[in-house]
């Protein structure tokens, strides 16, 4: 067999990089990333997260009432906004369609901004007994005009995270002290968190 | 290494002539030494479908629904792709819709509890709900007659309640032509108000036809209504009533009751033809108390002993230690024979049986009914009997032995249980309530509607247009009733007669309460708003009874039924009226009221009438030539009410494990001497009612006897169930004043057509490798180790491993056990995982192809000679093996292992090689060869679990364990900082076995249920010597039998497996 020349060589090379490209493209083309990173809808009421949950200083929990005990953490439904909202800023044109909406009994149909795909489970409640913060996966919310995604919420996201290598401090520190064997000297880059598949997909 | 040894043994022992037939059995054909021998069959194992791909996927072509042919399929996928990426750039925008006003009690994400009663069977479920939507039944622990199980057609409810194809809204309709038009509710109620209104004026009468009502309130209610009439009666009607044997009781007794019977004091159980463990009533309640003489426990050796005579195999035979197959008929003889020996050994067989009695030498009786040996059995059960007396049963009926002689041989039942001194200690015939809806009160009711006595016909929750047969006269004299309505879930064949047809609600939609013994009372509450416009029977009979009379003694049914409990407290219970509400919602919350216990013995023994003996014939030989028809209910469509559900129809048959169509069970021998071939169609002429079905040869059969289900062959119930199997219900014959559905002489023929039975026997099949471990008690006893008689050759011996094996020592890791003694068969598990899962439905094509989808199955095995054989069940789902074959063979990795010795498989991953379910040695993986979701239409996309997902096409599915059950446990217990209890975790096949056969737990805990069953001489794991270490142990079946050849332990192993294993 005869050695490939230099000049082949350039070509399979410049070949090569543009099967790469165009066969990367392609895949990104077919298979979009999960990830909606950034995404930020129009609602149809513009609710405020900056004001309820930052200058008001609103707990979460306050409207999202399954985050302690359920997976989902659940957008609340309209007579958790009438709480309020029957005496507060009933002036706004935004307040009154709230308002029509629990006079009629018709649900407001917010747009999804976190979604995960039908065959992941993602428990919140397992997460903030553990001691991860809304934070963590929502951003600081508290400064959102306008909610949308501020992490990737891909599948390597999440196993970073459950592999020791993203995880908070806090949460860290807390199985540090329920599971010594899982922290050695390194401190992290050890599972903290099951990294089994049907931990999240069943 | 063994296995290669083995194989050379058994070559020789093919080569050499003499064929040994094969220890276990699925089916008569591989008793052939040419099933094996062939070539051409041989090849046909070979592949790796039974069915070539190819053919298959060309037969289901041509069916409706997969109209898309392969090539226009790679068209359409080109098309699409090409759209997709312009289109996939953007998400899809899903909205999240909050309630209005949020329910206390719901919290989005996790599931509420609803006691309830299915007012069917009058046993207590409790409903998991989601978000206001029920999602899957289980058994209500505090009521005894589940017991926290529930029956597969019982399991199957929910789909019912989903079912697309229900009455929507009321109909009415022109009789004799014109189409139905539906109409509102107000409009219903002032036709009917005005009609009754006029029936009422012009003095008709009125009658009220429904099913078993087992509600007091119910029943007040109907009686209330028909007060307002100068002549009204309530009528009820039940097709597989037990008419016969309440006739026998009243005779015998002096009360026509169905009594219950206490299987766990009971040590001998003989069986004429009663499938108590299976089709009966009560049958989860019995299921239990039977299994609990069976279960062997620890180093007891102690055993109940079962012989069953019946004339079609049912769960009950298959399940008895000793099994004679009969006509339908013979087990009046059988049981005069039994008398006729206890008599010789001095029992006080009463004066007045003598004459019958003495003509029925066992001798005689064997030797016409062909019994082997048969009169020194019957001699034998005798003496067993006489032995266990006040500690036995005799238990009959069922379709399948109610002749016109069927009163005889109920009252020679009863004869027997009290000469034994059963009556009263294994028989409770005190604390149950009066049988009423047996044949006898429609007759009367059809009598007066061909006299025009009937100005008006109620009718609810039955469908005798369709249940009884057409020489009962039904449909002529509905024609001469003024004004017919029914309430129903949709318009059957009786509705379709009417003139009103009133949407029902499902049960699960309403209110309604159950007396089902002494002191024993269950409440059912609604556990969704209708679905539909529709309305409770009760609530419609309360809205006329308005109409007419201008007042109802309550604004709605719910009040009404409230009203009615706050008497009976007071009055059962002693509840003070200031208690009432508080008394109310514990009832609710538990579902039931049980006072019988600390009240003292509700069963007492009820003297003997011996003058009922009278009914008892003398001794007369029946032909010993012909065929006798024997009609008999399945276990999951009994009378056919749910034929439009699909789980139902494709819950393979326990025993012929036929899917979706009724059949003609005949003998293998009859078959050789007819020349009939499974799945030849054959005609049936049954005293001049002709049939045509297609042939199941069904080992275990009287030569004389040919068995056909009801409960098939609707007409008129849905997509589903319409034109599924043929209806033989036009077969059973009035015979005084019941129907006898079996007895009646019938001619075959053969009509030289063939139907293709979707049967499942030959699908995902151990070819003979031996996967069964049984044993006699005889040799148990001796050797309690012997249970685990794999053959020495196929032991597991040491092997070193290529990989270094996990470290499975820490932590939760999960364990099964499946005791082979007390599993009948019964397939409740399978339901429970269907609906655990979402497990979709195939349809019958598809099960043809092995394609079925279920992530459990129960293999059935025989063991013996074809004409007698004994059963094994064995449930077969995925083994979780730690040393996998399937995980070594996937490309992407699609299925792997869990700490906690789970074998996971990833849907995500999935790309659907196959090659796992290829290298199964178990045969438990499934494949989605069609998105199966996407028949789910309407409401039935309902009935998904939202913790499972909704598989697609092209992937890999098999049993996980129940794992989002362990989530959800795992979680519970994470959040309140403990660890998961033995026995709080189970999965939905554990839960509902009505014999406890499961256990389930973390194996390395010393002390949980499932690890004392592992360790326990029983066990023992299939195919052990392929290494692959499954998490999953058996418990060998131990029967409770004489040593023979059929039962007896040889080493020479498991027959001769054939070559190219």
């Amino acid at each position: 067999m005869s050695r490939i020349s230099s000049g082949q060589k350039k070509t399979l090379l410049v070949l090569a990089i543009l099967v790469m490209v165009v066969g990367g493209g392609a895949v990104q083309l077919f298979y979009p990333s999960a990830s909606n990173q950034g995404y930020a809808p129009e609602q149809p009421i513009p609710f405020s997260h900056k004001l309820h949950a930052g200058d008001n200083k609103m707990a979460c929990a306050y409207c999202h009432v399954g985050i302690e005990k359920s997976r989902h953490a659940s957008v609340p439904s309209v007579n958790v906004c009438m709480n309020c909202h029957t005496v507060v800023k009933t002036d706004s044109p935004w307040i009154q369609k709230i308002q029509k909406h629990f006079r009629e009994g018709t649900p407001i149909e917010w747009v999804r901004v976190h979604e995960l795909p039908d065959f992941a489970y993602f428990p919140h409640k397992r997460h903030v007994a553990k001691g991860v913060s809304c934070e963590t996966c929502h951003g600081d919310v508290r400064k959102m005009e306008k909610v949308y995604q501020y992490a990737p919420l891909n599948m390597g996201w999440c196993m970073d995270c459950h592999r020791g290598v993203t995880t908070p401090r806090n949460v860290l520190a807390e199985i540090a002290k329920e599971r010594p064997e899982v922290m050695d000297s390194s401190l992290n880059h050890k599972p903290v968190a099951s990294i089994q598949c049907a931990a999240c997909h069943h | 290494m063994e296995m290669n040894a083995s194989d050379q043994k058994t070559e020789q022992k093919n080569t050499s002539s003499d064929f040994q037939a094969p220890r276990h059995w699925v089916g008569v054909e591989e008793l052939n030494a040419s099933y094996w021998q062939d070539a051409q069959t041989t090849e046909k194992r070979g592949q790796e479908f039974f069915d070539k791909p190819i053919e298959a996927l060309s037969s289901i072509e041509k069916t409706e629904g997969f109209a898309i042919a392969r090539r226009d399929f790679l068209t359409i996928m080109g098309a699409s792709m090409a759209l997709g990426t312009v289109a996939c750039v953007r998400r899809p925008v899903h909205k999240i819709i909050p309630y209005v006003v949020k329910p206390e009690e719901v919290t989005p994400g996790v599931a509420n509890f609803y006691a309830s009663t299915n007012p069917h069977t009058g046993t207590g479920v409790v409903v998991r709900v989601r978000e206001g939507r029920p999602v899957k039944l289980e058994g209500n622990e505090l009521h005894p007659l589940s017991g926290g199980k529930l029956m597969a057609a019982e399991q199957a409810e929910l789909l019912g309640l989903y079912d697309p194809e229900r009455l929507k809204a009321p109909v009415s309709r022109v009789r004799g032509g014109g189409s139905p038009s539906k109409l509102d509710w107000t409009k219903l109620d002032a036709s009917i108000v005005e009609q009754l209104k006029k029936t009422a004026a012009s003095g008709g009468a009125v009658r009220v036809l429904t099913g078993e009502v087992k509600s007091d309130t119910t029943r007040k209610l109907i009686n209330e209504f028909l007060a307002q009439f100068g002549n009204g009666a309530h009528v009820e009607f039940e097709p597989l009533a037990m008419d016969d044997l309440a006739q026998a009781q009243e005779l015998s007794y002096g009360n026509a009751v169905v009594p219950a019977y206490l299987f766990d004091k009971a040590d001998y159980v003989v069986s004429l033809g009663a499938d108590f463990l299976g089709t009966w009533p009560n049958s989860i309640e019995y299921s239990q108390a039977w299994a609990s003489k069976r279960k062997l426990k620890g180093k007891s050796t102690e055993l109940s002993k079962m012989v069953a005579f019946e004339a079609v195999m049912s769960i009950t035979g298959a399940n008895a230690d000793e099994r004679y197959p009969v006509r339908p008929g013979d087990e009046l003889k059988i049981a005069l024979a039994i008398a006729n020996v206890l008599g010789s050994r001095g029992a006080a067989i009463p004066a007045e049986a003598q004459a019958a009695v003495a003509g029925h030498k066992p001798e005689v009786v064997a030797q016409e009914i062909g019994m082997k040996d048969g009169g020194e059995k019957i001699r034998k059960i005798a003496e067993e009997l006489l032995k266990n007396r006040g500690k036995s049963v005799v238990v009959a009926g069922g379709l399948a032995s109610k002749t016109s002689s069927a009163v005889a041989l109920q009252v020679a039942a009863n004869m027997l249980n009290s000469v034994l001194g059963n009556e009263g200690v294994t028989v409770d015939g005190t604390s149950v309530s009066a049988a009423r809806a047996g044949f006898a009160g429609l007759q009367k009711l059809i009598l007066d509607m061909r006299e025009g006595r009937v100005g008006a016909l109620v009718m609810w929750g039955t469908n005798p247009a369709y249940t009884v047969t057409p020489a009962a006269g039904f449909k002529e004299a509905l024609d001469k009733v003024g004004t017919v309505i029914t309430v129903a879930d949709r318009e059957n064949e009786t509705a379709i007669l009417g003139d009103f047809v009133a949407a029902e609600n499902h049960w699960l939609e309403s209110w309604g309460d159950a007396h089902v013994r002494k002191h024993l009372y269950s409440v059912q509450q609604p556990v969704l708003h209708p679905l539909h416009e529709t309305r409770s029977f009760q609530d419609s009979l309360l809205a006329w009874t308005k109409g007419i009379s201008g007042k109802a003694s309550a604004e709605s049914w719910h009040d009404y039924l409230k009203d009615a409990w706050k008497d009976l407290s007071a009055k059962e219970f002693g509840v003070a009226s200031g208690n009432f509400e508080k008394f109310w919602e514990n009832t609710l919350r538990d579902g039931v009221v049980d006072t019988s216990k600390g009240r003292g013995a509700l069963v007492s023994a009820r003297a003997f009438r011996a003058g009922s003996c009278a009914r008892l014939p003398k001794y007369s030989a029946a032909g010993a030539e012909g065929f006798v028809l024997a009609l008999y209910a399945k276990m999951s469509m009994g009378d056919g009410r749910q034929a439009n559900n699909a789980w139902l129809q494709e819950l393979p048959d326990p025993i012929s494990t036929v899917t979706w169509d009724n059949y003609a069970n005949v003998a293998p021998a009859t078959a050789t001497k007819l020349g009939l071939k499974q799945d030849d169609v054959l005609e049936i002429i049954a005293d001049g009612v002709p049939f045509e079905l297609p042939v199941n040869i069904q080992p275990g059969m009287h030569p004389q006897t040919v068995a056909v289900a009801v409960g098939y062959g609707r007409s008129a119930v849905g997509k589903v169930g319409d034109g599924t199997g043929v209806d033989v219900y036009p077969a059973a014959k009035v015979s005084g004043d019941f129907l006898a559905f079996s007895g009646q002489s019938a001619r075959v023929r053969r009509t030289g057509r063939m139907y293709k039975l979707a049967q499942t026997q030959w699908h995902s099949t151990s070819e003979n490798r031996p996967i069964i471990n049984d044993i006699t008690l005889a040799e148990y006893k001796k050797d309690a180790s012997a249970a685990n008689h794999t053959d020495p050759h196929l032991r597991l011996k040491e092997v070193p491993s290529l990989w270094p094996m996990h470290d499975y020592s820490k932590g939760y890791q999960w364990g099964m056990t499946i005791d082979l003694n007390s599993c009948t068969g019964c397939g409740a598990c399978v339901i429970a995982c269907q609906a655990e899962n979402n497990i979709p439905v195939v349809g019958r094509d598809n099960v043809r192809i092995s394609r079925e989808m279920h992530w459990m199955r129960i293999d059935r095995y025989y063991a013996g000679s074809p004409e007698q054989p004994s059963v094994v069940f064995q449930p077969m789902l995925c083994q979780h093996c730690e040393n996998a074959p399937c995980e070594t063979v996937c490309p992407v990795l699609a299925t792997v292992h869990s700490e906690d010795g789970l074998n996971q498989q990833v849907y995500n991953r999935c790309v659907g090689t196959r090659y796992c379910a290829n290298n199964c040695p178990y045969k438990v993986r499934r494949f989605n060869f069609f998105d199966h979701w996407k028949s789910y239409e309407g409401t039935l996309n309902m009935v998904w679990n939202p913790e499972v997902t909704v598989r697609s096409r092209g992937i890999m599915e098999k049993c996980t364990f129940c794992v989002q059950r362990i989530r959800d446990s795992r979680d519970k217990s994470v959040l309140e900082g403990r660890h998961i209890r033995d026995g709080e975790l189970k999965t939905a096949c554990q839960q509902t076995c009505p014999t406890d056969a499961i256990a389930f737990g973390n194996i390395n805990d010393k002390f949980a249920e499932v690890s004392k069953l592992r360790s326990h001489p029983r066990a023992f794991k299939v195919l052990e010597v392929l290494n692959t270490q499954p998490r999953i142990s058996y418990m060998t079946k131990v029967r409770n039998v004489e040593a023979s050849a059929d039962h007896g332990h040889d080493d020479k192993g498991h027959g001769a497996p054939a070559k190219g294993h």
